[in-house]
C-alpha cells in the first residue's frame, strides 16, 4: 500500500475480481488493489457502493476534484485509528489560549523559516531581513488575530518575490477563482499539499478538525490546513519554481479568461508527475539516521506533534535542512 | 481464585497484546493501550511479515480467532481439557509470549473453563513451545497485571530507553523522531 493513483479522464472505476479495474473509452485497465493508497480524480467517474465497501475494506481514500481542480471531498473508509485520549489532550490544547497559541505559533514559525530558506538561495536580502524582524514579532504576539496578520506580512514580501524569480506575471495572490496563472499554480499545489496531510493525518489518530492556528470553525479539515502551512513552501512552492524555470510548464497549460485562470488537464497532469516524484524522493533524517521520503516527513511532524499534545516533548516543525 | 481480582482485570480491558508487551517494552505498552497504534501503519516488515503468517497458517483450525472479554485467542483445541494456541513470528520474545499465552489460561480459568496449558507456535522457524500453567504462574501474574495497570496510569509515557531492539519497532520512528 503505497502509491497514489490519478484519474483523468472520464470512466468507470469497479471493483472486478477482487482488485480494482478502471474502464474508459471502451478500455479497460486493471489496478492491483494491493498497490494503491489513495486515488485523486479529477474527471468524472462513475462507481457504485460495491465499489465503495471495496475500498473502505482495503483501507483506501478516494479524493473528488471539480471541473475547475477545486477540492471537493473525499470518501474516506471507517477510522480505524481512534484514541479518545488524544482527542481530549488535542481538545485540551486548543481549549487553553496560552497552550494553544504555543502550538499556532510553532507552525507559523516552522512556515516562515522554509519560505525564507527559499528566497536564502536567490540572495533576497532584504525580504529574508523582513522575514527575520517578523519572526522576532512572533514570540510577542498574544492573540491568534495578531499571529495570523504577522503571517501575512510575510508571505506578501515573499510573494513580492516571485515575479522575478519566475518571469511571470503575478500582481498579488489572488484565490477562488486564481486571477492568473501563476495564482492557479499555487491554488492548485495547496489543494495537493492539503489531501496529502489530511491523508497522513487519517493515519494517525489525531483528528483533522480540531486545529490551533486556523480555526476548526472553518467546516474544513483544518489541522491540515496548520500542518500544510509548514510544507507548503518546502514541496509546492520548489514545484512551481521548478516546472516554470525549467520550462515544463508553459501558459498553454492554462485556460485564462478575464477574471480567473485554471490548470487545464494537460497542466495538471505535469504538476502531478512533478508533485510525485518528488513525494517519493528520499533523503537522510539526522535523527532516525536513515533514508525517508519526502512525504514520510509529515507523518513524522504529525508524530511530533502527538508526542508535543501527550506533554511529552516540545514539538518543533519541520525546518529544510537541505 | 480470586474473582475480584479477574473481574478487575475486566474492567481494566486489559488484551494479550498487552501482556506481551508489558514485558517488550512500557512505552510501547502505554502508547497502544492509548490507542496510540503504530502496528498497522508503520508499514514495518516484521510486523507484515507477522500478518501474512497469522492469516496463511493454521487455515484448517476449526475454533479459530475465539473472542471474550477483552482478548482474542488464535485458536482453541479441545480434548480431554482446552488448550490455547498461539501463533507468532519469531521466538525473541518468548518470554512474553509464554505470559501473554498464560493470561489466556488464566482468563478462561476465571470463567470455569478446564484448562491448564498451551502451545505457541513459530511457524517461520517450524517450532513450537507448550506452555503450562502452574499454580506458582498465578501469583506471578497478578503481579504482571498489577504492573500493567500501574503503567496505563501514569499521565506521560515512560522514556524510550535506546535498546537494540528499538530500531526494529513499529514504534521506532515516533519515539525516535
Amino acid at each position: 500500500m503505497s502509491r497514489t493513483y490519478y484519474v483523468f479522464s472520464p470512466g468507470r472505476l469497479q471493483r472486478r475480481d477482487n482488485t480494482l479495474a478502471l474502464e474508459f473509452q471502451g478500455e479497460r485497465r486493471v489496478i492491483p488493489v494491493e498497490d494503491v493508497d489513495h486515488i485523486y480524480c479529477f474527471s468524472e467517474l462513475d462507481l457504485n457502493t460495491r465499489l465503495l465497501d471495496f475500498l473502505a475494506q482495503k483501507q483506501i481514500c478516494l479524493h473528488l476534484f471539480n471541473h475547475y481542480g477545486h477540492y471537493s471531498g473525499s470518501f474516506i473508509p471507517r477510522e480505524s485509528q481512534l484514541s479518545g485520549f488524544l482527542l481530549v489532550k488535542q481538545v485540551e490544547h486548543y481549549l487553553d489560549p496560552g497552550k494553544r497559541l504555543v502550538l499556532a505559533r510553532t507552525f507559523v514559525t516552522g512556515a516562515l523559516h522554509n519560505i525564507r530558506r527559499n528566497l536564502e538561495k536567490r540572495e533576497y536580502e532584504d525580504t529574508c531581513q523582513k522575514l527575520d524582524e517578523i519572526k522576532e514579532g512572533i514570540s510577542k504576539t498574544a492573540f491568534i488575530e495578531e499571529l495570523m496578520s504577522l503571517e501575512a506580512h510575510g508571505r506578501k514580501a515573499y510573494y513580492d518575490r516571485w515575479e522575478e524569480i519566475t518571469g511571470w506575471e503575478f500582481s498579488s495572490r489572488s484565490k477562488r477563482p486564481p486571477g492568473n496563472a501563476l495564482n492557479a499554480l499555487i491554488s492548485f499545489g495547496n489543494a495537493m499539499m492539503y489531501t496529502t496531510v489530511l491523508k497522513e493525518i487519517y493515519r494517525t489518530a489525531l483528528n483533522p478538525t480540531i486545529s490551533y492556528l486556523h480555526e476548526p470553525s472553518e467546516r474544513r479539515y483544518s489541522l491540515s490546513l496548520d500542518v500544510a502551512e509548514i510544507f507548503k513552501p518546502v514541496f509546492v512552492d520548489r514545484i512551481i519554481f521548478r516546472l516554470i524555470n525549467l520550462g515544463m510548464i508553459k501558459e498553454n497549460h492554462f485556460d485564462i479568461n478575464v477574471n480567473s485562470a485554471y490548470l487545464t488537464e494537460e497542466g495538471r497532469r505535469i504538476f502531478v508527475k512533478e508533485f510525485e516524484e518528488t513525494m517519493e524522493k528520499t533523503i537522510l533524517h539526522r535523527n532516525l539516521k536513515r533514508n525517508i521520503r519526502y512525504k514520510s516527513l509529515i507523518r513524522l511532524d504529525l508524530y511530533k506533534l502527538i508526542k508535543h499534545l501527550l506533554g511529552e516533548e516540545s514539538y518543533s516543525p519541520m525546518k529544510v535542512w537541505w | 481464585m480470586n474473582s475480584d481480582l479477574a473481574n478487575e482485570v475486566r474492567a481494566a480491558s486489559i488484551t494479550g497484546t498487552m501482556v506481551a508487551y508489558y514485558f517488550i517494552c512500557h512505552r510501547k505498552l502505554w502508547l497502544f493501550a492509548k490507542g496510540l497504534n503504530l502496528e498497522n501503519i508503520s508499514g514495518n516488515p516484521d510486523v507484515i511479515k507477522g500478518r501474512v503468517l497469522h492469516e496463511s497458517r493454521f487455515q484448517r483450525e476449526s475454533h479459530k480467532e475465539v473472542s471474550f472479554d477483552t482478548v482474542k485467542i488464535d485458536f482453541l483445541h479441545y480434548g480431554d481439557q482446552v488448550y490455547v494456541h498461539e501463533v507468532k513470528k519469531s521466538k525473541k520474545f518468548e518470554e512474553a509470549h509464554t505470559w501473554q499465552l498464560k493470561y489466556y489460561i488464566y482468563l478462561l480459568q476465571s470463567k470455569g473453563v478446564n484448562c491448564s496449558s498451551g502451545v505457541i507456535h513459530y511457524p517461520a522457524s517450524m517450532r513450537k513451545e507448550e506452555v503450562y500453567f502452574s499454580p506458582e504462574d498465578q501469583e506471578h501474574l497478578e503481579q504482571t497485571l498489577a504492573g500493567i495497570k500501574a503503567v496505563l496510569n501514569e499521565r506521560v509515557p515512560k522514556k524510550k530507553d535506546g535498546r537494540r531492539v528499538c530500531s526494529r519497532c513499529a514504534y521506532f520512528d515516533f519515539c525516535y523522531v
